[in-house]
């Protein structure tokens, strides 16, 4: 077993699923960094330094990717072969209004601030989010990889405007 | 070889041992202190604290530290606060708020120099100059040779201060170990004798400079969640600003110089800890400060502190009742008020008993111990990138390819291409800072990619591999996937060193200071022959057979052999080939080794097995 050649859900021996357990990930980051770390191997050889180099930023990169909703879609996406180009247009009517709706909600609030609008804004949303986080676990079980990648971009629509409003709601 | 610390972290035998030492290289005073058990500071004229100041003579001579304070008269040039110009390019300089009071001049490659007696001087070689003091104080003290060092930076230095601070040593013949962030050292030393867990906030106020870390601490793994701060706030403006008070509010004080005012003002600093007021007289006329008026005045300073603690906080993804602890360090952190106010603020209690001055380099010592494998430990810091890094793209804009905060190392990927037919060269500069366009951050240097194969526009892929290593510094390595050519690499520094220039540096040193150079090595090759014979002896008894054929087997003792039979003799030569043979022919045991390590680390067990 190479440990570079594993996806990540196979380094961290967590099954392959949207949904993941952050504290459960957390420790196995410790664990594995325990024994990868290039402190582990001040004294080691060139090699054994540069292996270990190697494994600890492959562990870190998967740390990333597994701990966040929209890489670990992507992800899953890409262990599973599916590729799509970027620049592929939506055709969901509603989606591509609620965008407009949104993007002209944000443009108002940053001239002017009000917030019960941005909280109100904000539970909206965050709900939104939760049925697209549930229509990507079902589309993935049904494995229809078109579906997840329909909802990724709504995914990340969402994330965006929830941080845009959180740092909006901290001002 | 540290095969062994895969299963037995532990050195057992007390000739193996290696002296290593933390070093806090600082802007106004630097330590130096090793850790074995206990925690020891080597001190220089009974004082813990020695001052980062270089002192050169007209015969060229060198003084550091104390025997440079001491020096008054004007044939010894001073240079103060070199930490401040450390990796800084000469515009840098000239852009500065404050000029340092040094002559620098702009040599070779933009450097910043400063003239000195017709010489020219860098912020290296002043920095190195610092090191060696620290290092033959330390050797002298202990009557060992150093064998590797921890040395402290803060958070926010970029790659090339980093670089900088990393060729300072190696100039004053010092083997870095790893540079380590000054909050994260501080935590270390909070955080092994308490044995706490949970979130902090490394508050580190000091003389020149301000810094913050958000930290979680975990059975025994540090991780910084983020870091924040302000290079140019410190104890010195809380000086400034008492002395303005002074001259506004007594008329007399016009007869004074500032840095006569100065004087009082920090007097006053000091004296007025937990008093209700102080009363001092300047020369028969009464000056009285109450803490009240002490605390309006400094209030703008502390509130700017707190600022930076709470932006800290917020980009650590804590909410602040999420924060256990706010540790101090600093000395600045001296003054009374602001712990009261920081838990008022910030609701959670505030630590102080490691005294704040030797707190970073107290947390040095113990990582220098836990990497020379002296120490069995089983701890680890996991540290982060604190600024993100990114290549400029069309119309000098910055694009982030690894953001701030991300955990290290870490190794990003990008794919260029050509927008030429037949282009063979393609420049990429590579930037590191928060902001939006390039001019605003700090480039790195500009990689120079060669030898592209002759294609149509669009038609190469070059992977360029972005690797950050655990001290946060940077390399950069490309191939061309679709030939599988290596693309050749020039990097040429934005400013600055190369690689060349350090190195020719170290020959010149080398060759003015030669001696038992012959010996030192021998000894050396010899220490370091014996851990390479035990750690592999030891992993071979422990799982040697499972993982190994025979032949394989036998390959190595016999490699193995022939290290020992040179380890008896006095030829550092062979030695060092024999430890170079055992390596070479250990590799694929070592890859082996790591790859079968993970199958029983997590393979098969559910986190209630691990926990």
């Amino acid at each position: 077993m190479d440990i570079l050649k594993q996806n990540f859900f196979e380094l961290f021996n967590i099954d392959i699923s949207v949904d993941i357990n952050k504290s459960d990930l957390d420790e196995k980051l410790k664990i594995l960094q325990n024994n990868f770390h290039p402190d582990k191997f001040t004294s080691g050889s060139d090699f054994e330094k540069r292996l270990a180099l190697q494994i600890s930023s492959y562990i870190n990169d998967g740390y990333k990717i597994l701990g966040d909703i929209v890489l670990r879609v992507e992800y899953i996406l890409k262990i599973n072969n599916f590729n799509k180009d970027e620049s592929t247009t939506i055709n969901d009517i509603d989606f591509l209004q609620e965008q407009i709706m949104y993007n002209e909600l944000i443009e108002s609030l940053k001239e002017k601030l009000e917030d019960n609008v941005i909280e109100d804004s904000l539970s909206d949303i965050k709900l939104k989010l939760k049925n697209t986080i549930n229509n990507i676990k079902l589309s993935y079980q049904d494995r229809e990889f078109e579906d997840m990648w329909q909802n990724l971009s709504k995914l990340r629509f969402y994330i965006n405007n929830i941080n845009e409003l959180i740092k909006m709601r901290n001002k | 070889m540290s095969l062994l610390q895969i299963s037995d972290p532990t050195i057992t035998n007390e000739n193996l041992k290696k002296f290593v030492v933390g070093i806090d290289l600082g802007t106004t005073n630097s330590l130096i202190a090793s850790y074995d058990l206990n925690l020891r500071i080597y001190q220089e004229n009974s004082s813990k604290l020695i001052p980062s100041v270089v002192g050169i003579q007209k015969d060229d001579n060198i003084l550091v530290g104390n025997n440079a304070c001491l020096q008054s008269d004007s044939d010894t040039t001073i240079i103060r606060s070199i930490k401040r110009i450390m990796g800084l390019s000469y515009e840098d300089i000239n852009k500065l708020d404050h000029q340092e009071n040094f002559p620098v001049v702009r040599a070779q490659n933009d450097l910043p120099c400063i003239a000195v007696n017709d010489k020219e001087y860098s912020a290296i070689d002043i920095s190195s100059k610092i090191l060696s003091h620290l290092k033959q104080l330390a050797e002298s003290m202990e009557n060992k040779t150093l064998d590797g060092a921890v040395i402290t930076v803060p958070a926010y230095f970029n790659d090339i201060q980093r670089q900088a601070t990393k060729n300072a040593a190696k100039l004053s013949g010092i083997n870095v170990l790893r540079l380590l962030n000054e909050p994260t050292a501080a935590a270390l030393a909070y955080g092994l004798e308490s044995n706490e867990t949970g979130s902090f906030v490394i508050y580190d106020f000091g003389g020149g400079t301000f810094d913050v870390s958000v930290l979680n601490l975990d059975k025994g793994i540090f991780k910084v969640l983020s870091t924040d701060g302000n290079t140019r706030l410190g104890g010195d403006d809380i000086d400034n600003a008492i002395s303005i008070w002074l001259s506004n509010n007594y008329s007399f004080m016009k007869k004074y110089s500032y840095s006569e005012i100065k004087e009082y003002a920090k007097s006053i600093k000091e004296s007025i800890a937990n008093e209700e007021s102080i009363s001092i007289k300047v020369n028969e006329n009464p000056v009285t400060l109450s803490q009240d008026q002490f605390q309006d005045i400094i209030a703008p300073i502390l509130n700017e502190t707190f600022e930076i603690v709470k932006n800290a906080i917020t980009a650590s993804g804590l909410s602040p009742s999420e924060i256990k602890n706010i540790i101090l360090v600093g000395g600045s952190t001296r003054i009374n008020c602001i712990k009261n106010l920081l838990e008022k603020k910030f609701s959670c209690s505030v630590l102080n008993n490691i005294d704040p001055d030797i707190v970073v380099a107290h947390g040095a010592a113990i990582q220098a111990s836990l990497l020379s494998g002296n120490n069995k430990d089983n701890i680890l810091l996991l540290d982060v990138l604190p600024l993100s890094l990114g290549i400029e793209t069309y119309g000098g804009l910055a694009e982030k390819v690894i953001l701030r905060n991300t955990p290290i190392p870490i190794k990003l990927r990008k794919t260029f291409t050509t927008f030429k037919d037949g282009q063979s060269k393609l420049l990429i500069n590579v930037i590191q800072g928060e902001r939006e366009l390039v001019d605003d951050c700090n480039s790195l240097g500009s990689f120079i990619l060669s030898d592209i194969p002759s294609m149509v526009a669009g038609g190469p892929r070059i992977d360029v591999d972005f690797q950050i290593d655990a001290d946060g510094i940077l390399s950069v390595s490309a191939t061309e996937t679709t030939t599988g050519n290596t693309s050749r690499i020039e990097v040429k520094p934005s400013y600055g060193l190369s690689e060349s220039d350090i190195t020719q540096m170290i020959n010149d040193s080398n060759e003015s200071a030669e001696i038992d150079m012959n010996l030192r090595r021998l000894n050396e090759s010899i220490v370091e022959g014996k851990r390479v014979v035990y750690a592999l002896e030891q992993a071979l008894n422990n799982d040697g057979k499972d993982l190994l054929s025979n032949e394989e087997y036998q390959s190595i003792i016999d490699k193995l052999d022939i290290l020992k039979s040179s380890i008896s003799g006095d030829n550092s030569d062979l030695i060092e080939h024999g430890i170079r043979e055992v390596e070479k022919q250990s590799e694929f045991y070592v890859e082996r080794r790591m790859n079968s390590s993970i199958k029983s680390l997590i393979a098969g067990k559910g986190i209630d097995d691990i926990l």
